[in-house]
Protein backbone atom coordinates (compact mmCIF):
# COMPACT_ATOMS: atom_id res chain seq x y z
CA UNK A 1 0.00 0.00 0.00
CA UNK A 2 0.79 3.60 -0.45
CA UNK A 3 3.81 4.91 1.94
CA UNK A 4 3.35 8.58 2.95
CA UNK A 5 7.01 9.40 0.63
CA UNK A 6 5.34 7.75 -2.27
CA UNK A 7 2.58 11.02 -2.40
CA UNK A 8 3.61 13.89 -4.22
CA UNK A 9 2.54 16.65 -1.80
CA UNK A 10 3.16 19.65 -4.38
CA UNK A 11 1.08 17.44 -7.40
CA UNK A 12 -1.66 16.49 -5.04
CA UNK A 13 -2.06 20.58 -3.94
CA UNK A 14 -1.49 21.46 -7.77
CA UNK A 15 -4.91 18.81 -8.80
CA UNK A 16 -6.66 20.07 -6.06
CA UNK A 17 -6.49 23.31 -7.05
CA UNK A 18 -7.25 23.11 -10.56
CA UNK A 19 -9.97 21.14 -9.70
CA UNK A 20 -11.59 23.99 -7.56
CA UNK A 21 -11.82 25.92 -10.87
CA UNK A 22 -12.97 23.05 -12.95
CA UNK A 23 -16.71 22.94 -14.17
CA UNK A 24 -17.16 19.38 -15.08
CA UNK A 25 -14.96 16.78 -14.24
CA UNK A 26 -14.21 14.14 -17.32
CA UNK A 27 -16.34 16.44 -19.68
CA UNK A 28 -15.37 13.57 -22.70
CA UNK A 29 -18.06 11.25 -22.81
CA UNK A 30 -16.10 7.63 -21.21
CA UNK A 31 -15.19 5.32 -23.96
CA UNK A 32 -11.42 3.98 -25.14
CA UNK A 33 -11.22 6.77 -27.33
CA UNK A 34 -11.81 9.68 -24.78
CA UNK A 35 -10.51 7.88 -22.06
CA UNK A 36 -8.14 10.67 -20.57
CA UNK A 37 -4.92 9.22 -18.51
CA UNK A 38 -5.69 11.72 -15.51
CA UNK A 39 -9.33 11.48 -15.50
CA UNK A 40 -9.44 8.84 -12.45
CA UNK A 41 -7.38 10.81 -10.44
CA UNK A 42 -9.64 14.30 -10.68
CA UNK A 43 -12.35 12.15 -9.31
CA UNK A 44 -10.29 10.62 -6.73
CA UNK A 45 -8.90 14.46 -5.86
CA UNK A 46 -12.58 16.34 -6.13
CA UNK A 47 -13.38 13.21 -3.28
CA UNK A 48 -11.00 14.22 -1.42
CA UNK A 49 -11.02 17.76 -1.22
CA UNK A 50 -14.54 18.08 -1.01
CA UNK A 51 -15.23 19.24 3.02
CA UNK A 52 -17.08 16.25 4.51
CA UNK A 53 -16.96 13.57 1.72
CA UNK A 54 -14.74 11.21 3.31
CA UNK A 55 -13.15 10.52 6.45
CA UNK A 56 -11.41 8.59 8.64
CA UNK A 57 -10.17 5.14 6.82
CA UNK A 58 -11.72 6.02 4.26
CA UNK A 59 -9.62 8.54 3.68
CA UNK A 60 -6.50 6.38 3.71
CA UNK A 61 -8.03 4.21 1.48
CA UNK A 62 -8.61 6.92 -1.41
CA UNK A 63 -5.22 7.57 -0.88
CA UNK A 64 -3.80 4.15 -1.31
CA UNK A 65 -5.59 4.30 -4.80
CA UNK A 66 -4.37 7.42 -6.00
CA UNK A 67 -0.90 5.95 -5.61
CA UNK A 68 -1.99 3.01 -6.98
CA UNK A 69 -3.30 4.96 -10.16
CA UNK A 70 -0.57 7.00 -10.72
CA UNK A 71 2.00 4.18 -10.81
CA UNK A 72 0.24 2.46 -13.39
CA UNK A 73 1.84 -1.19 -12.10
CA UNK A 74 -0.25 -3.10 -10.05
CA UNK A 75 -3.66 -3.72 -11.74
CA UNK A 76 -5.06 -6.51 -9.39
CA UNK A 77 -4.59 -4.19 -6.21
CA UNK A 78 -5.79 -1.33 -8.09
CA UNK A 79 -9.12 -3.04 -8.38
CA UNK A 80 -8.86 -4.43 -4.94
CA UNK A 81 -8.75 -1.41 -3.26
CA UNK A 82 -11.27 0.26 -5.56
CA UNK A 83 -13.91 -2.94 -4.64
CA UNK A 84 -13.46 -1.98 -0.98
CA UNK A 85 -13.83 1.66 -1.62
CA UNK A 86 -16.54 1.17 -3.81
CA UNK A 87 -18.59 -0.93 -0.90
CA UNK A 88 -17.92 1.53 1.85
CA UNK A 89 -18.89 4.96 -0.03
CA UNK A 90 -20.84 4.50 -3.44
CA UNK A 91 -23.96 4.97 -1.95
CA UNK A 92 -23.08 8.66 -1.44
CA UNK A 93 -20.81 9.05 -3.99
CA UNK A 94 -22.71 7.27 -7.08
CA UNK A 95 -21.47 9.50 -9.83
CA UNK A 96 -17.69 9.57 -8.86
CA UNK A 97 -17.81 5.93 -8.72
CA UNK A 98 -19.18 5.42 -11.97
CA UNK A 99 -16.78 7.75 -13.72
CA UNK A 100 -14.05 5.33 -11.73
CA UNK A 101 -15.85 2.33 -13.15
CA UNK A 102 -16.03 3.29 -16.92
CA UNK A 103 -12.17 4.68 -16.28
CA UNK A 104 -10.59 1.38 -15.13
CA UNK A 105 -13.39 -0.45 -17.38
CA UNK A 106 -11.45 1.28 -20.08
CA UNK A 107 -8.29 1.44 -18.72
CA UNK A 108 -7.47 -2.06 -17.22
CA UNK A 109 -7.70 -5.38 -19.27
CA UNK A 110 -7.86 -8.82 -18.29
CA UNK A 111 -5.28 -11.50 -19.73
CA UNK A 112 -6.39 -15.34 -19.69
CA UNK A 113 -3.74 -18.17 -20.52
CA UNK A 114 -4.54 -21.34 -20.90
CA UNK A 115 -1.51 -23.58 -18.87
CA UNK A 116 -1.58 -26.72 -21.34
CA UNK A 117 -1.99 -24.63 -25.04
CA UNK A 118 -0.70 -21.51 -23.93
CA UNK A 119 -3.26 -19.47 -26.02
CA UNK A 120 -4.27 -15.78 -24.92
CA UNK A 121 -6.97 -14.18 -24.55
CA UNK A 122 -7.50 -10.68 -23.96
CA UNK A 123 -10.82 -9.72 -22.50
CA UNK A 124 -12.48 -6.12 -21.66
CA UNK A 125 -13.05 -5.81 -17.85
CA UNK A 126 -16.95 -5.28 -16.92
CA UNK A 127 -17.23 -3.47 -13.00
CA UNK A 128 -20.80 -5.28 -12.59
CA UNK A 129 -19.28 -6.57 -9.10
CA UNK A 130 -18.24 -5.47 -5.35
CA UNK A 131 -15.24 -7.78 -5.14
CA UNK A 132 -12.24 -8.96 -7.34
CA UNK A 133 -13.20 -12.47 -7.25
CA UNK A 134 -16.49 -12.16 -9.00
CA UNK A 135 -14.88 -9.94 -11.44
CA UNK A 136 -12.27 -12.64 -12.69
CA UNK A 137 -14.48 -15.33 -12.28
CA UNK A 138 -16.59 -12.90 -14.68
CA UNK A 139 -13.85 -12.27 -16.99
CA UNK A 140 -12.85 -15.94 -17.21
CA UNK A 141 -16.07 -16.88 -18.69
CA UNK A 142 -15.90 -14.08 -21.33
CA UNK A 143 -12.62 -15.55 -22.19
CA UNK A 144 -13.91 -18.96 -22.92
CA UNK A 145 -16.51 -17.80 -25.36
CA UNK A 146 -13.03 -16.83 -26.89
CA UNK A 147 -10.82 -19.86 -26.74
CA UNK A 148 -13.03 -22.78 -26.84
CA UNK A 149 -10.19 -25.35 -25.43
CA UNK A 150 -9.32 -22.55 -22.21
CA UNK A 151 -7.85 -25.40 -19.84
CA UNK A 152 -6.31 -25.12 -16.41
CA UNK A 153 -6.84 -20.92 -17.30
CA UNK A 154 -5.06 -18.08 -15.23
CA UNK A 155 -5.98 -15.00 -15.17
CA UNK A 156 -4.46 -11.72 -14.06
CA UNK A 157 -5.28 -7.95 -14.92
CA UNK A 158 -3.11 -5.59 -16.42
CA UNK A 159 -2.86 -1.60 -17.40
CA UNK A 160 -3.76 -1.19 -20.84
CA UNK A 161 -0.86 1.28 -22.87
CA UNK A 162 -1.24 5.19 -22.52
CA UNK A 163 -3.24 6.46 -25.60
CA UNK A 164 -0.65 7.92 -27.17
CA UNK A 165 1.27 4.11 -27.36
CA UNK A 166 -1.40 2.41 -28.32
CA UNK A 167 -1.82 0.47 -31.46
CA UNK A 168 -4.00 1.89 -34.11
CA UNK A 169 -6.61 -1.05 -34.46
CA UNK A 170 -6.67 -2.66 -30.83
CA UNK A 171 -8.91 -5.69 -32.16
CA UNK A 172 -8.60 -7.91 -29.49
CA UNK A 173 -9.21 -5.27 -26.49
CA UNK A 174 -13.00 -5.24 -28.20
CA UNK A 175 -15.69 -6.26 -26.04
CA UNK A 176 -16.93 -9.71 -25.80
CA UNK A 177 -19.97 -9.26 -27.44
CA UNK A 178 -19.94 -5.98 -28.17
CA UNK A 179 -19.94 -4.27 -31.88
CA UNK A 180 -16.83 -2.42 -32.30
CA UNK B 1 -24.52 48.35 -39.80
CA UNK B 2 -24.49 48.76 -43.42
CA UNK B 3 -26.69 46.48 -46.13
CA UNK B 4 -23.09 45.48 -47.93
CA UNK B 5 -21.42 44.56 -44.31
CA UNK B 6 -24.42 42.12 -43.11
CA UNK B 7 -23.72 40.35 -46.16
CA UNK B 8 -20.28 40.75 -46.03
CA UNK B 9 -20.60 38.96 -42.25
CA UNK B 10 -22.85 36.02 -43.51
CA UNK B 11 -20.60 35.44 -46.03
CA UNK B 12 -18.01 35.26 -43.78
CA UNK B 13 -20.13 33.22 -41.47
CA UNK B 14 -20.52 30.80 -44.56
CA UNK B 15 -17.04 30.35 -45.08
CA UNK B 16 -16.11 29.48 -41.75
CA UNK B 17 -15.87 25.87 -41.89
CA UNK B 18 -14.99 25.51 -37.89
CA UNK B 19 -18.07 26.86 -36.97
CA UNK B 20 -20.00 24.31 -39.25
CA UNK B 21 -18.16 21.71 -37.73
CA UNK B 22 -18.73 22.69 -34.27
CA UNK B 23 -22.49 22.82 -35.36
CA UNK B 24 -22.63 19.19 -36.97
CA UNK B 25 -20.61 17.51 -33.85
CA UNK B 26 -23.55 19.29 -31.63
CA UNK B 27 -25.99 17.48 -33.97
CA UNK B 28 -24.35 14.34 -34.00
CA UNK B 29 -24.14 14.90 -30.06
CA UNK B 30 -28.11 15.90 -30.00
CA UNK B 31 -29.01 12.76 -32.10
CA UNK B 32 -26.74 10.30 -30.06
CA UNK B 33 -27.63 11.85 -26.58
CA UNK B 34 -31.62 11.35 -27.67
CA UNK B 35 -30.70 7.38 -28.83
CA UNK B 36 -29.26 7.09 -25.66
CA UNK B 37 -32.30 8.85 -23.51
CA UNK B 38 -34.72 6.83 -25.43
CA UNK B 39 -33.36 3.31 -24.85
CA UNK B 40 -32.86 4.48 -21.06
CA UNK B 41 -36.42 5.68 -21.39
CA UNK B 42 -37.30 2.20 -22.43
CA UNK B 43 -35.30 -0.29 -20.25
CA UNK B 44 -34.99 1.78 -16.77
CA UNK B 45 -36.65 -0.44 -14.35
CA UNK B 46 -37.01 0.08 -10.37
CA UNK B 47 -38.11 1.91 -7.52
CA UNK B 48 -38.06 5.49 -9.58
CA UNK B 49 -39.37 3.64 -12.84
CA UNK B 50 -42.36 6.65 -13.21
CA UNK B 51 -40.51 9.44 -12.55
CA UNK B 52 -37.47 8.60 -14.46
CA UNK B 53 -39.39 6.73 -17.38
CA UNK B 54 -41.17 10.14 -17.74
CA UNK B 55 -38.19 12.80 -17.20
CA UNK B 56 -36.34 10.50 -20.09
CA UNK B 57 -39.84 10.85 -22.07
CA UNK B 58 -39.65 14.85 -22.01
CA UNK B 59 -35.55 14.81 -22.48
CA UNK B 60 -35.78 12.69 -25.91
CA UNK B 61 -38.52 14.64 -27.11
CA UNK B 62 -37.04 18.51 -26.27
CA UNK B 63 -34.18 16.48 -28.06
CA UNK B 64 -35.60 15.40 -31.15
CA UNK B 65 -37.17 19.26 -31.48
CA UNK B 66 -33.38 20.27 -30.70
CA UNK B 67 -31.78 18.07 -33.92
CA UNK B 68 -33.99 19.39 -36.33
CA UNK B 69 -33.17 23.26 -35.40
CA UNK B 70 -29.49 22.76 -35.14
CA UNK B 71 -29.57 21.08 -38.75
CA UNK B 72 -31.37 23.39 -40.27
CA UNK B 73 -29.32 26.00 -38.70
CA UNK B 74 -26.25 24.07 -40.18
CA UNK B 75 -28.36 24.56 -43.52
CA UNK B 76 -28.75 28.16 -43.11
CA UNK B 77 -25.38 28.76 -43.17
CA UNK B 78 -25.03 27.31 -46.50
CA UNK B 79 -23.48 24.04 -45.81
CA UNK B 80 -24.66 20.53 -45.10
CA UNK B 81 -26.35 18.62 -41.84
CA UNK B 82 -24.63 15.49 -41.19
CA UNK B 83 -26.25 12.39 -40.78
CA UNK B 84 -27.05 8.53 -40.71
CA UNK B 85 -26.89 6.70 -37.50
CA UNK B 86 -23.66 5.24 -37.98
CA UNK B 87 -22.22 8.81 -39.04
CA UNK B 88 -23.86 10.24 -36.47
CA UNK B 89 -22.54 8.28 -33.43
CA UNK B 90 -18.53 7.80 -35.02
CA UNK B 91 -18.96 11.97 -34.96
CA UNK B 92 -20.44 12.28 -31.03
CA UNK B 93 -18.41 9.33 -29.81
CA UNK B 94 -20.70 8.84 -27.34
CA UNK B 95 -20.49 5.84 -25.81
CA UNK B 96 -23.21 3.62 -26.23
CA UNK B 97 -25.05 1.90 -22.73
CA UNK B 98 -24.70 -1.83 -22.39
CA UNK B 99 -28.14 -2.07 -21.29
CA UNK B 100 -29.80 -3.55 -19.48
CA UNK B 101 -27.87 -1.55 -16.21
CA UNK B 102 -28.78 -0.89 -13.38
CA UNK B 103 -31.36 2.49 -13.14
CA UNK B 104 -28.87 4.40 -11.35
CA UNK B 105 -25.94 3.31 -14.33
CA UNK B 106 -28.94 5.09 -16.59
CA UNK B 107 -28.62 8.18 -15.03
CA UNK B 108 -25.01 8.47 -14.39
CA UNK B 109 -24.32 7.78 -18.21
CA UNK B 110 -26.56 10.35 -19.31
CA UNK B 111 -25.16 12.96 -16.86
CA UNK B 112 -21.74 12.12 -18.59
CA UNK B 113 -23.06 12.32 -22.10
CA UNK B 114 -24.64 16.00 -20.92
CA UNK B 115 -21.71 16.88 -19.93
CA UNK B 116 -19.59 16.25 -23.23
CA UNK B 117 -22.65 18.15 -25.19
CA UNK B 118 -21.88 21.08 -22.52
CA UNK B 119 -18.43 21.26 -23.92
CA UNK B 120 -19.25 20.76 -27.22
CA UNK B 121 -21.60 23.44 -27.25
CA UNK B 122 -19.81 25.89 -25.39
CA UNK B 123 -16.75 25.42 -27.92
CA UNK B 124 -19.78 26.34 -30.62
CA UNK B 125 -21.36 29.54 -28.69
CA UNK B 126 -17.99 30.73 -28.68
CA UNK B 127 -17.11 30.07 -32.30
CA UNK B 128 -19.91 31.77 -33.26
CA UNK B 129 -18.86 34.28 -31.03
CA UNK B 130 -16.19 35.16 -32.41
CA UNK B 131 -17.70 35.21 -36.21
CA UNK B 132 -20.17 37.27 -35.28
CA UNK B 133 -23.42 34.50 -35.89
CA UNK B 134 -25.39 36.03 -33.15
CA UNK B 135 -28.04 33.77 -34.21
CA UNK B 136 -25.95 30.52 -33.98
CA UNK B 137 -24.51 31.88 -30.54
CA UNK B 138 -28.14 32.05 -29.79
CA UNK B 139 -29.00 28.64 -30.77
CA UNK B 140 -26.00 27.41 -28.80
CA UNK B 141 -27.25 29.79 -25.68
CA UNK B 142 -30.44 28.12 -25.45
CA UNK B 143 -29.22 24.60 -25.89
CA UNK B 144 -26.86 24.97 -22.83
CA UNK B 145 -28.94 26.37 -20.97
CA UNK B 146 -31.24 23.12 -21.39
CA UNK B 147 -28.28 20.89 -20.99
CA UNK B 148 -27.33 22.56 -17.91
CA UNK B 149 -30.67 22.41 -16.05
CA UNK B 150 -31.30 19.46 -16.72
CA UNK B 151 -27.47 17.91 -15.54
CA UNK B 152 -28.38 19.59 -12.36
CA UNK B 153 -31.96 17.33 -12.38
CA UNK B 154 -29.73 14.39 -12.77
CA UNK B 155 -27.17 15.21 -10.84
CA UNK B 156 -30.17 15.75 -7.86
CA UNK B 157 -31.54 12.20 -8.59
CA UNK B 158 -28.23 10.72 -7.89
CA UNK B 159 -27.98 12.92 -4.64
CA UNK B 160 -28.08 10.62 -1.67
Amino acid sequence: MARENSLDAQELFEALTMIAVQQSICADACSVGTCHPKCSLEVVDELLSTPGAVKGEEVDLLLDFRSLLRARQDAEATLRVFCDLRRRLEQHHYLAFYRLRRWLENQIVAEARSLESGEIALVPLRLNFYCVEAVRRQCLCAALQQIVRLSMPRLRFSFVLPLQARPLHPARLLPVGREP
Amino acid sequence: MSTTTSVQTAKTVRKDNRLVDALNLVLADSYALMALTHLAHWNVEGTGFFALHKAFEEQYENLFEAVDEIAERVRALDAYAIGGLAKLAKTSGLEEFSSPMPQKDYVAGLIVAHEKMVDDATRTRDLAGEANDLETQDLMIGRLQWHEKTLWMLKSYLKH
